[in-house]
């Protein structure tokens, strides 16, 4: 499984109740796809939201929101990032 | 005064009719001294209600708007009648309306509830907003034929706006005055109002109470050849059982699944069974699955009637993973227009998608052109998904396939591929592997199979994989196939067949028929 991230902005700020809606709607669809949410943030003005799902393609996340019409911005398929470690400098 | 209501004016009229000893009296009195047109609507306005507007009034009296105008002016100004809010008037007291009411004489009360029943009725009402009110007059004029639907019109209204008890009256009511019914309508409207008491969510108990009632409906409109009504009974009672917890009573009641049987509803419940079976045709999962629970969908609407985008999507890719192209075109056909009228974009695109995809596999390159031309304004329309590449990869195919020529092909392919669509690089590249194949292309032939094969089974397309493995058999001469899958599509077990019975026939194979 790979990591797909779901960016989604609203006019409105969303509240949590909206989130869990949306959720819900979208839930059944991943679960066919096989894919799993991660988890979500969520800008403080509430206006801005990513999600991480795990999932086999990008299509299968894309596909579930379409499904369910949810509105999204885009969604893409990534890679964890680490960061080295920071060289002790005493 | 008190005998007036507190209306200066009556009490006016009270105190000079000293002698009558009647407020009744002089009310009537008054009226009585009315000209024709202003007494006659009085006595329509009465029986409209309280409160009344010109338009009904118009509708029911079929006065000339001038005429009728002038006369609740005149009432207006002898304060008969009052402005009450916006568009609505209302009598100036409650007596005044009572004794108007009484000087209409008996069977003329039927014909006026008739005709405003009527005059309601063909008022532009979405909403069913009038519907109680025409219950109300066509039962006053004990015209049940029209009283019946309208009190489904008004139950259905109170079950949106939760108004469960209101519901529950409404069809409690109505199913006395459809006893009068001639049997086809009596049965469909019995079982429409039973409908309503089951969906409304008042206490178990007192739901339960219809069941008697409804087993009776059952038999009878079974031993009058009503299969539809009788049908739709029986998932009444199933939804009964199952709401008070009896699932064992509701599967003996109906043959359908306890998804249907917990469902008031057999609509809603086969078009989320809809949904669920096109879901599982999309992603190529559990095809036996979803067959089943399309063939249950055909039957429950058979039944009860109805249709969704959802029915019509789900059996176009079915009939097309069986290869039945004609019939998978026409389901295709209709989902794609309900889709469009529906402003349903992403199932509009889907539909039309699947259009090119199949005219493509049965090399019917003319209609995959066509339909890539409907397919573009759609994607268009979608923002923020991945439409948008998709089609142009699918426009990219269709020109290849016409004439050979490559253009801008791999960079389709590229463009897909960024976008992380493994399905659609599975397909396309399985369906260019097999054009090469064809001109003798082996290499990249080879390649392209390679590359769908490792996409299709990453993301779980059996058939796709089913289809590169042939290609790539093909080419090394080697059995690639391992092991039968029951999601397999017509076509890859077509391919398949064709590649066991010609094996060796290395290139001489054909792709398609």
């Amino acid at each position: 499984m790979a990591n797909m991230v779901v960016e989604q902005t609203f006019d409105k700020p969303i509240t949590n109740e909206e989130m869990n809606a949306m959720a819900r709607r979208v839930d059944p669809c991943l679960e066919a796809h096989g894919a799993t949410w991660v988890r979500s943030y969520i800008s403080s003005d509430r206006k801005r939201v990513i999600c991480e799902f795990e999932a086999a393609d990008a299509e299968k996340v894309r596909e579930s929101y379409r499904s369910a019409g949810v509105q999204f911005e885009r969604v893409w398929s990534a890679e964890v990032f680490s960061r080295d470690k920071p060289t002790a400098s005493y | 005064v008190k005998e007036s209501g507190g209306n200066p004016l009556f009490a006016l009229e009270l105190a000079r009719a000293q002698s009558t000893g009647s407020l009744t009296q002089v009310i009537a009195s008054r009226l009585a001294q009315l000209d024709g047109r202003a007494r006659d609507l009085v006595s329509w306005a009465a029986a409209i209600g309280h409160q009344f507007d010109a338009e009904t009034l118009g509708r029911a009296t079929e006065m000339p708007s001038g005429e009728m105008l002038t006369a609740l002016e005149k009432l207006e100004r002898l304060a008969i009648i009052r402005v009450a809010e916006s568009r609505f008037y209302d009598f100036a007291h409650d007596l005044v309306r009572d004794v108007a009411y009484q000087t209409i004489s008996g069977p003329r009360r039927l014909l006026v509830h008739r005709q405003i029943a009527r005059a309601l009725q063909s008022m532009h009402d979405p909403d069913s907003v009038f519907a109680g009110d025409i219950v109300r007059h066509a039962s006053l004029a004990g015209d049940n034929a029209l009283a019946v639907p309208a009190a489904v019109a008004a139950g259905q209204r109170c079950l949106r706006m939760f108004a469960y008890a209101d519901a529950t009256n409404v069809a409690r009511l109505a199913l006395q005055l459809a006893d009068t019914l001639p049997p086809t309508e009596r049965f469909e409207r019995q079982t429409q109002l039973f409908e309503i008491i089951v969906t409304a969510r008042t206490p178990i108990a007192e739901r339960l109470k219809f069941s008697p009632r409804i087993a009776e409906l059952i038999d009878a409109a079974r031993n009058n050849g009503q299969a539809r009504s009788a049908a739709l009974g029986a998932h009444l009672l199933a939804a009964l059982h199952a709401d008070a917890g009896d699932l064992v009573g509701a599967e003996q009641q109906t043959i359908r699944s306890a998804e249907i049987a917990r469902s008031a509803d057999p609509r809603a419940a086969a078009y989320a069974m809809a949904n669920t079976a096109r879901c599982l045709l999309f992603i190529e999962r559990d095809i036996p699955r979803a067959q089943s629970l399309l063939a249950e969908v055909e039957a429950i609407i058979g039944a009860v009637g109805g249709d969704h985008i959802e029915i019509a999507l789900g059996l176009g890719y079915l009939h097309a993973h069986r290869g039945e192209y004609e019939s998978a075109v026409a389901h295709l056909g209709r989902a794609l227009e309900m889709a469009a009228r529906e402003q349903d974009h992403w199932r509009e695109w889907c539909a039309a998608a699947r259009l090119v995809t199949l005219a493509l596999e049965t090399r019917n390159l003319d209609a995959a052109k066509r339909w890539c031309e409907r397919l573009q304004p759609v994607a268009a329309k979608m923002t923020g998904g991945s439409e948008g590449v998709r089609t142009e990869l699918l426009a990219s195919i269709a020109r290849f396939a016409l004439d050979g020529k490559p253009r801008d092909l791999r960079a389709r392919l590229q463009d897909v591929r960024e976008i992380d669509s493994k399905s659609d690089l599975a397909w396309a590249l399985t369906f260019i592997a097999e054009l090469e194949l064809e001109r003798g292309e082996t290499e990249t032939a080879r390649r392209d199979a390679e590359e769908a094969l490792a996409a299709a089974d990453t993301v779980g397309r059996p058939s796709e994989a089913a289809l590169a493995r042939v290609i790539l058999s093909t080419l090394t001469g080697k059995r690639l196939i391992t092991k039968a899958d029951p999601n397999l599509s017509e076509r890859a077990i077509r391919c398949f067949t064709e590649w066991k019975e010609t094996r060796h026939g290395q290139h001489g194979r054909r792709a398609n028929v």
